[in-house]
């Protein structure tokens, strides 16, 4: 059982973690589960489809945002920013679906809003086409309608 | 049913085998509303849903919140120039103006939104751009997604020649866009109009009882409209704002009753003003921390001049301050930009607007890309950020020549120019700095102490409007009302237009 200060977080494949409270709660779902019943605060806060590995993941973010959310002169913003840079660089296609599920799940908007923005920097180049195959998303429009889309801007294409 | 968990793929250029296919809708929104416009109008194609979602007036609002707060790095900020008469028009990202150490700075064209010579940006809020054509036409555009809507005409009639000035803001409590105008008809009476952007149409507005010239700049924060007024036969000018919601006057104090304001504008979120003492190397920066508190202006920086060959460095403005105190001005053809940590210059940047045009004279605002009309058939609000400079051009192969004109018939070379432009600030620069007032032709043997030197000019300006009238037929009958120095100034801007050599013609009629 955590100390003081502290709660446990159990991933679906069992793994535990022990963190501080300020890390935890950077998650909005745990502060709420926390805030709303103090039974959570003693005992074992399951993560529900979220694996050791990924949790684990998601606490190194966090853990680093809450200590510089608590004291600027240790971690500045530039030191933030080149660890949010890095953070996202190292992850593999699957982990990145697998975190951008569990932060907003978790609703770690300050993750979430990274990894979307590192979503959208992928794509953003994309041709129409690609994006339906990257999202498995059917196009239905007519030939005719679509090309009376594209000729209201084509400056963009 | 595709497995995606077989490989380990690192791009989404392994189309078939990668897990974004199953990402959820509300996570697909959150990646779409941190995209760039371009790939948003691109991609509406993608499926109806798509289309909707991105043409939602819902979508646009929470886009452009996102872009507003992303300005760490000011990824969606763009300044916009433009010369006037022809109607040259570029954009660059604000960050190769921060970022990339460079003589010129970088730009781009992009289309103008209508097809017409003398095009003035008037001013910008959230994006979206308002334009005036000929002094006559006045358009909103959003640059981001290339559309334009033209406004009514307002009830006064903005002709060619015309004093009237306009300015452009958001209202945020009646989620309005808003242009004013201002007509100065004779001495001490002036026309105000409103126009709202949800009614379309303009108003007159008759609480306005100023009696003097707002310059020609207006500068909009906070739900307000700002300028500079020039009291009429004085030494004298005030800030005037105008809350677009409550459609009342305000009036704000200067740091320094005998400070020489020379613009106005919006840094780092705070009123700021461009001035100086006495210092003719330089222009003084001061910043409004507290809005609408006096004894909070301080001066946060003194940005001298570049000492690049001779050019009217003295018509500066302020661009822009970024969050790390680094702050951008416009002064003559350069961008400026200056560190007030460590109080000194990064840089000197040309314009990207060609020597060629003399920008002469600037207004600085604040742009982000936004929303046109709810009848725009293809309904994007929009989306993008940027800090727009607009140059408001006088042809410059004729303006050029003016001040070499003038030193060579002994006169001060600043005081001329600044004469010319009819700006009384400049004029007094100069006087200070031979300590006397040699202000302008006619007075040029004209001592008298630094205080006088600012009617003086305002008297010079009165004979060059004389004399322009001689030569303008048109601005003779639109302004009879001698002294009114922007009557002179849109006489020798029409005047430049139709190259004449206004100077020189001044000087052999004088002399």
């Amino acid at each position: 059982m955590a100390s003081k200060g502290n709660l446990t977080l159990k991933s679906c494949n069992g793994k535990e973690f022990i963190v501080e409270e300020k890390v935890a709660v950077m998650s909005t779902t745990i502060k709420n589960m926390v805030d709303v019943d103090d039974s959570f605060a003693q005992g074992v806060i399951p993560i529900i489809g979220v694996d050791g590995k990924i949790l684990a993941k998601l606490i190194e973010y966090c853990k680093e945002h809450a200590e510089a959310d608590e004291d600027e002169e240790v971690k500045s913003e530039e030191y933030l920013k080149k660890f949010d840079e890095k953070f996202v660089d190292e992850l593999n296609l699957n982990d990145l679906y697998d975190l951008l599920k569990a932060s907003n799940y978790l609703e770690i908007t300050k993750l979430l809003n990274l990894l979307c923005q590192k979503v959208a920097s992928m794509i953003k180049g994309k041709k129409p086409e690609e994006i339906r195959r990257i999202f498995n998303i059917k196009n239905d429009f007519t030939p005719e309608e679509e090309e009376e889309i594209n000729r209201q801007n084509p400056w963009a294409f | 049913m595709r497995r995606f968990r077989q490989s380990t793929p690192t791009s989404v250029n392994d189309l078939d085998a990668n897990p974004l296919q199953n990402l959820p809708h509300d996570v697909i929104v959150e990646v779409l509303l941190r995209l760039p416009v371009k790939s948003l109008l691109k991609f509406k194609c993608v499926s109806k849903s798509w289309c909707s979602l991105i043409s939602s007036k819902k979508f646009a609002k929470a886009h452009l919140d996102i872009s507003s707060n992303a300005t760490a790095t000011y990824t969606s900020h763009r300044l916009l120039f433009s010369t006037g008469y022809h109607s040259e028009l570029k954009w660059s990202p604000l960050q190769s103006a921060l970022y990339y150490n460079a003589p010129h700075i970088e730009a781009s064209d992009i289309e103008c939104p209508v097809n017409y010579s003398d095009m003035l940006l008037i001013g910008s809020s959230n994006g979206l751009v308002c334009i005036i054509i000929h002094q006559k036409y006045i358009y909103l555009w959003n640059p981001s997604i290339r559309k334009s809507k033209k406004l009514p005409h307002p009830g006064f009639n903005p002709k060619f020649f015309s004093c009237t000035l306009f300015g452009f803001g958001y209202d945020k409590l009646n989620d309005d866009y808003k242009v004013v105008g201002i007509k100065n008809t004779e001495f001490g009476n002036n026309e105000f109009e409103l126009y709202s952007r949800k009614t379309n149409s303009w108003k007159r507005i008759e609480d306005y009882k100023y009696n003097g010239l707002p310059r020609q700049q207006f500068d909009f924060l906070d739900g307000k409209l700002h300028f500079i007024l020039d009291i009429f036969f004085a030494s004298e000018s005030k800030i005037v704002s105008f809350d677009l919601a409550k459609e009342t006057f305000g009036e704000m104090a200067y740091p320094d009753p005998f400070y020489l304001v020379r613009s106005l504008g919006v840094l780092g979120g705070c009123l700021a003003i461009l001035g100086t003492q006495y210092a003719i190397n330089g222009v003084d920066v001061w910043i409004m921390m507290d809005y609408g508190v006096k004894e909070s202006w301080t001066k946060v920086a003194f940005v001298p001049f570049s000492d690049k060959p001779r050019q009217i460095i003295y018509y500066c403005t302020p661009v822009f301050m970024s969050k790390n105190g680094e702050i951008l001005l416009k002064s003559g053809w350069d961008l400026v930009l200056y560190n007030s940590k460590s109080s000194s210059v990064i840089r000197y940047s040309e314009l990207p607007i060609k020597d060629n045009y003399n920008i002469m004279e600037v207004a600085t605002k604040t742009v982000i890309a936004r929303e046109f009309s709810n009848n725009h058939a293809a309904g994007l609000e929009l989306v993008n950020d940027a800090t727009a400079t607009s140059n408001r051009a006088i042809d410059v192969d004729v303006s050029r020549e003016i001040p070499v004109n003038a030193a060579a018939h002994g006169f001060d070379v600043d005081a001329a120019a600044a004469a010319l432009e009819g700006r009384r600030n400049a004029a007094t620069i100069c006087v200070n700095k031979e300590g006397m007032a040699v202000a302008l032709p006619g007075f040029a043997d004209t001592a008298v102490s630094p205080t006088c030197a600012v009617d003086a000019a305002v008297l010079g300006e009165t004979v060059i409007n004389n004399v322009a009238k001689d030569f303008v037929d048109t601005a003779a009958t639109c302004y009879p009302s001698v002294g009114n120095f922007t009557a002179t100034k849109h006489a020798i801007g029409a005047l430049l237009r139709k190259k004449f050599l206004l100077m020189s013609l001044l000087l052999t009629k004088l002399s």
